[in-house]
């Protein structure tokens, strides 16, 4: 078994943000005028991370994902299903994952499930179904009350999985969601497809994360942060539900840049990852956690390990575990405390951030894919050129 | 502080330490709020059931008043016949805090006649 699967994830960002964006926003979310997007280049946008993602696909990575996010320059994917669609017709071997379709923000889950059921049977089972609650900026930008939104988040959570498992027809009756007739055409492949959840380390997700046994994604955080949250992880799985969590368990979202060498390789991603750190990730604090949003618990925690709305320097992050980037030995040395460890059996990155040109995205996908893979792979794969490769 | 007009009204309101549990309680009645009236609902038909309203009624509305202008005192005070509308200067949403002597007065005023 491999140490390590490889999944390539793409926000598909909108990189061209205005020169004075720094002094005259302060927000890439919410209010950010939509105005500063060009559809005209947004095709050329999308085309080109389509693109990009297919290379992975051709290059040997496990899965490709995408996600969705609204009203923002972070991530231009409001229906990451779409997306998903479109890759269903591009990539030919990987799972394609959507991680993942925003629950709570959506007043029919129905949908939810009808769609991912599609693309399961378009992909031939290749769908991995990410849950997610949403940013906090999402509850301004669709309206729902954050209040509710763990509750709504479970109750579509189990009306998706019925969906997808029994036998139609059947009523579902929640408090938040009604149906007479749940019955979906078509049925997924998968019975059902794989169910990932990524979060911020709130207690709550990893506890929902653990008991159904779904793997969880740490996203963006320090290393410590990390480990944390795995072991809580592995402590309810074997303390309250009874078993002992796997590497397969635990995936870690974190950039990774690879170079030639470690100057080269911190030199080149500092110029580009930084932009989702102070532009991307640009929010105001109000937006981040609306009232209701987290419990008191999960907020205290946060309140107590300080570190929001910190700036931290590039090399902050990359000696806090947030940002990997160095030489193929170096990304290799970090990686293996993630698989030695901490346990954790998933890697979960992508290329393209800010105005990275596309050889750079090459490179990395390249370098990741030739060098970095093998050393966690039972039996060493033999990627070939993408650019060889291409059509 | 939207609500005042004149921030030093607010002082009694503020913690004499901004701490993890005044960061907490103000969340904690923030999530209150929110789960109350994070939709409020517009009723269209609140107008024509304003009307219906023909007791002696007072409207005291903040001059100042930035969350909900005086503009709306000004309907509410059209649409209920037996209403008498008086503004409050030098204050915003929270005149009782900020005005509390005119405030009380008012009140006080009306409710004797």
């Amino acid at each position: 078994m491999n140490k390590l699967t490889f999944h390539y994830f793409h926000l598909m960002p909108w990189p061209y943000l205005p020169a004075d964006f720094d002094e005259k926003y302060d927000s890439a979310w919410v209010t950010l005028p939509n105005s500063i997007y060009d559809p005209i280049k947004g095709n050329a946008l999308y085309n080109r991370y389509l693109d990009e993602i297919e290379r992975a696909d051709r290059l040997g990575w496990d899965s490709v994902i995408v996600n969705e996010h609204h009203q923002n320059a972070y991530g231009t994917m409001p229906s990451p299903n779409l997306m998903a669609a479109a890759l269903t017709q591009r990539v030919k071997r990987a799972k394609i994952g959507i991680v993942g379709n925003a629950l709570p923000l959506h007043d029919d889950p129905l949908r939810v499930a009808e769609e991912i059921a599609m693309l399961d049977v378009l992909s031939g089972g290749r769908i991995i179904s990410g849950f997610v609650r949403g940013t906090g900026m999402e509850y301004f930008s669709y309206n729902v009350n954050p209040t509710v939104s763990r509750e709504r988040m479970d109750e579509a959570h189990d009306l998706i999985i019925q969906a997808w498992t029994r036998p139609g027809p059947f009523a579902f009756e929640g408090e938040h969601y009604n149906y007479r007739y749940v019955n979906i055409w078509p049925r997924p492949i998968q019975q059902p497809p794989p169910i990932w959840l990524p979060g911020t380390a709130s207690m709550e997700t990893i506890d929902f994360a653990a008991k159904h046994r779904y793997p969880y994604m740490t996203v963006f955080m320090p290393m410590n942060q990390r480990q944390r949250a795995y072991d809580m992880y592995r402590r309810l799985a074997e303390e309250k539900y009874g078993y002992e969590a796997q590497p397969e368990q635990l995936a870690f979202c974190v950039p990774c840049y690879v170079a030639e060498n470690d100057d080269i390789a911190m030199k080149e991603a500092e110029q580009y990852i930084m932009w989702l750190f102070d532009k991307g990730l640009k929010v105001r604090p109000q937006f981040f956690v609306p009232p209701g949003y987290m419990s008191e618990r999960s907020l205290k925690a946060m309140i107590e390990g300080g570190g929001f709305g910190q700036k931290r320097t590039f090399k902050e992050l990359v000696d806090t575990g947030v940002v990997i980037a160095g030489s193929v030995d170096t990304v290799v040395e970090k990686l293996s405390y993630y698989t030695d460890v901490l346990h954790a059996g998933m890697l979960v990155t992508g290329g393209h951030v800010g105005e990275i040109p596309d050889y750079l995205v090459l490179k990395t996908q390249e370098l990741m894919a030739k060098e970095v893979m093998p050393h966690f792979r039972e039996k060493a794969a033999t990627p070939k050129s993408a650019l060889l490769e291409r059509k | 502080m939207a609500s005042f007009d004149n921030l030093t009204a607010a002082m009694p309101l503020m913690p004499a330490e901004f701490n993890t549990d005044y960061l907490l309680s103000q969340y904690r009645q923030l999530t209150t709020l929110a789960s109350l009236a994070w939709n409020p609902s517009y009723d269209p038909t609140l107008e024509r059931r304003l009307e219906r309203i023909n007791c002696p009624t007072l409207i005291v509305w903040g001059q100042n008043d930035r969350l909900v202008p005086p503009v709306y005192g000004d309907t509410f005070h059209r649409l209920i016949t037996h209403s008498e509308l008086i503004k409050l200067e030098g204050t915003g949403h929270m005149p009782m805090f900020e005005k509390p002597v005119e405030w009380c007065s008012v009140i006080r005023e009306f409710l004797q006649k």
